[in-house]
């Protein structure tokens, strides 16, 4: 009898683990299937649908396309948790979106392959350079970005009215550049207006909470990537950099001079308060904040939840005026293929054409009309509206159009991105907004003791 | 030699148990087994079925780490500091609603309410309640003149912050087991000691104390492990800071294993945690008196 049901126990384990740790048929394989990391009620998620159920229809008699859209927890997490259970079970997808900041890391470990023989060189010509990069690692195209991105900043009217005439002179008009200290300058006027006797028991400023809001609650709750993506471009803007261009040096780079002096800034505005570690809730969307650091999504936001939102949007500040290299944060998600398909038959080719269908010039335009998403094509930039019934929204993407033609960099092309970006957020910004100081020496030192942290992580590739 | 009869009982016995051991083998037996083996190699998340044996790396590693020899003493931080208050704030509702007054019912299901909500949901109503600026906490504070405090954001302030929440999300599930403990004991014990001359106090340290020491014993074991498997209140409100001050073990191996993509050594801090654990269990079971001494 303990035979019997020790066979059977064996039996049953063993087809569990055949269940579990099979793969994907070759019946399967007749169907190209796509992640993403939207909602599928998400006008992200439906715009993908969208152009999904346009390739079907298109090619009746060809591989079907299907697509799940995972929903992202804030940090992404969900979706990530989800990629990483398919990539231990070998049941990845064909076709899967990723950040671009991450692509290094997939690339490197092999999980993603290059593209370039199932997409024309003129396809990807057709990419904003700050795609391209994102999309490069180790000179080989690994990822085509559906939509780039951008971060301005905007200032609530109903606020900055109340401000002396000469601070709102240093607010510069949509197509002008100014600078960190500039910024700095309007937020502590901002600030002022809590307690000045004239605007205090004004509605608009007894509602005001703070003077700026840069969504450093976010990098609290984990999404450190926040941090990164915002407030990266204040090193950039002052020629500064997280890593050097090998994606592998910390040393010179992260602690460079130019990093400690932009970070003085940053500094000064958690020394003074105008920032706080722990915002209110969309702040300035709910006008508790005077002024804000922005990612372009917000235009679509405001326009559809905030219409009594009355605000004005400008560029990202630099710390030298002068300064003329790229600065603005820059990349989005994109899609990959998986290393799991055989790029050398028809399959594999059929796979490139749903990327370049998800990706071209067509469905770019309608990621923006469905979703307000900054084409990451050149063909496709002609699409951003700036002439709408909505003057704030027409003042916003002029900016952001401005920098995405002209000043858009991309993040760092690294392998060890996930620890780089965690450990700036946490360590540096986090570190320097509770440590509320604008010293040089003292930033240093916490920029040197995150900096050997990551390159104790770094030692282990 | 084992009749029929009894063997049939046999296999119905082993059939009634099959489900529960398929379970326990999947969910249990096997994950431990696996990050046991995952411990001894380099596995990186991203290149599974690359990982190569390493021996004892992990574990050397593991004792050198600052941010787990930190993520431990908050732990220990933690556990220390939320037994004992939520062991008094349990026992405390129980005796309260263990007497007969108008509304029982209602503070019984009120008490108990946040032991049924998701701590998720306890943990994001609490970082907006203690917010720095909008917090309600804050605005009471501030009608009576006291300066707002920085409740999650401040090193001194947030593990605090995070056990008295944890306390009073928790501490339902306690009452209620305090609750019937209170209600076995014989109430004519209270009666004979009332007529002997024993005030409330005595009554309370002679006759209830030692009439709940079994259910006190089992609820400071499962608050103790419940407490070394903190996560989700700093994860959500905290994110494990200001500077690393409320990270925790669970986070720790969270990040590790699935953040930073390092799966083995998230494995070996995994299985020297589980041994920790059984450990903590074993001690206490040794310290405190047995029920039936």
């Amino acid at each position: 009898m303990k035979k019997i049901l020790s066979v059977f126990l064996i039996l049953l384990f063993c087809s569990s683990v055949t269940l579990f740790a099979s793969g994907s048929s070759e019946d399967e394989n007749k169907v190209i299937e796509i992640w993403t990391q939207a909602s599928a009620d998400s006008r992200e998620g439906q715009m993908f649908q969208a152009v999904v159920d346009k390739y079907n229809s298109e090619h009746p008699d060809g591989y079907q396309v299907e697509i799940q859209n995972i929903t992202r927890a804030g940090a992404g997490s969900g979706y990530i948790d989800k990629l990483n259970a398919a990539l231990t079970s070998n049941n990845m997808p064909e076709i899967f979106t990723l950040d671009g900041p991450d692509v290094a890391s997939y690339a490197d470990a092999g999980v993603i392959q290059p593209v370039e023989s199932i997409i024309p060189q003129s396809f990807i010509d057709g990419f904003t350079a700050s795609m391209i990069q994102q999309g490069t690692f180790n000179g080989e195209m690994y990822a085509l970005g559906y939509q780039d991105s951008g971060v301005a900043i905007a200032l609530n009217k109903n606020i900055i009215k109340y401000l002396p005439e000469d601070k709102k002179a240093l607010i510069p008009d949509t197509d002008e550049d100014w600078t960190w200290d500039e910024m700095l300058e309007v937020a502590r006027a901002i600030n002022d207006l809590k307690t000045n006797p004239e605007t205090m028991n004004k509605p608009e400023i007894q509602e005001m909470e703070v003077a700026c809001d840069w969504l450093t609650s976010d990098i609290t709750k984990g999404a450190y990537e926040t941090g990164t993506y915002f407030l990266t471009p204040l090193l950039w803007a002052n020629g500064g950099s997280l890593i050097g261009p090998d994606g592998l040096t910390l040393d010179g780079y992260f602690n460079s001079d130019e990093n400690i002096e932009a970070l003085t800034y940053l500094g000064k505005f958690f020394k003074e308060e105008l920032v706080l570690p722990t915002e209110p809730l969309k702040a300035f969307y709910t006008q508790k904040a005077g002024m804000c650091i922005l990612g372009f999504w917000f235009i679509s936001e405001i326009t559809a939840n905030y219409p009594d939102l009355d605000y004005m949007t400008v560029r990202y500040p630099k710390v030298d005026e002068s300064y003329d290299g790229l600065y603005t944060p820059s990349g989005s998600w994109a899609f990959v293929c998986s290393s799991s398909v055989d790029l050398s038959t028809d399959y594999g080719k059929a796979v490139g054409e749903v990327l370049q269908e998800l990706t071209n010039d067509d469905s770019s335009r309608l990621y923006y009309d469905m979703n307000g998403a900054v084409p990451g094509r050149k063909n496709a930039l002609d699409v951003i509206d700036v002439n709408s019934d909505d003057p704030r929204a027409n003042e916003a993407w002029s900016v952001l159009a401005y920098e995405i033609a002209n000043t858009n960099h991309a993040r760092p092309v690294t392998k060890g991105y996930p620890v780089l970006s965690e450990l700036w957020s946490k360590d540096v910004i986090l570190a320097i907004a509770q440590a509320k100081t604008d010293e040089p020496e003292e930033i240093r030192a916490i920029v040197n003791k995150a900096m050997d942290k990551i390159q104790k992580e770094y030692d282990r590739f | 030699m084992v009749s029929k009869n009894k063997k049939n009982d046999m296999i119905v016995g082993y059939l009634f148990i099959l489900p529960a051991m398929i379970l326990l083998f999947l969910f249990i037996i096997w994950p431990m087994g696996s990050a046991i083996s995952y411990s001894f190699t380099d596995y990186f998340l991203l290149k599974p079925g690359q990982q190569e044996f390493i021996g004892l790396e992990n574990y050397i590693r593991l004792f050198k780490d600052e941010q787990l020899i930190t993520s431990f003493i908050n732990t220990c931080e933690f556990v220390i500091k939320v037994v004992p208050l939520q062991l008094f704030i349990a026992l405390s509702l129980a005796l309260i609603i263990n007497k007969h007054f108008k509304g029982n019912g209602f503070y019984r299901v009120a008490y108990f309410s946040p032991a049924i909500l998701s701590l998720v949901v306890v943990s994001i109503l609490w970082s907006s309640l203690l917010n720095p600026t909008s917090g309600l906490i804050n605005e009471i504070l501030e009608n009576f003149n006291f300066a707002p405090q920085p409740f999650l954001t401040s090193v001194e302030q947030a593990m605090n912050s995070i056990v008295v929440i944890s306390a009073y999300s928790s501490c339902g599930y306690q009452m209620l087991i305090f609750l019937a403990g209170l209600k076995n004991i014989d109430q004519s014990m209270y009666e004979a000691a009332t007529i002997d001359g024993a005030n409330k106090v005595r009554q309370f340290f002679h006759i209830t104390i030692p009439g709940l020491r079994a259910i006190i014993i089992y609820q400071l074991i499962t608050i103790v492990i419940q407490a070394f498997k903190l996560i989700v209140q700093p994860m959500v409100m905290t994110g494990g800071g200001p500077d690393y001050s409320t990270i925790t073990i669970l986070q720790f191996i969270y990040e590790e294993g699935f953040r930073h993509r390092y799966i083995g050594y998230a494995s070996a801090v995994t299985i020297v945690f589980t041994i920790f654990l059984i450990v903590v269990s074993l001690l206490i079971k040794r310290i405190l008196p047995n029920e039936t001494d």
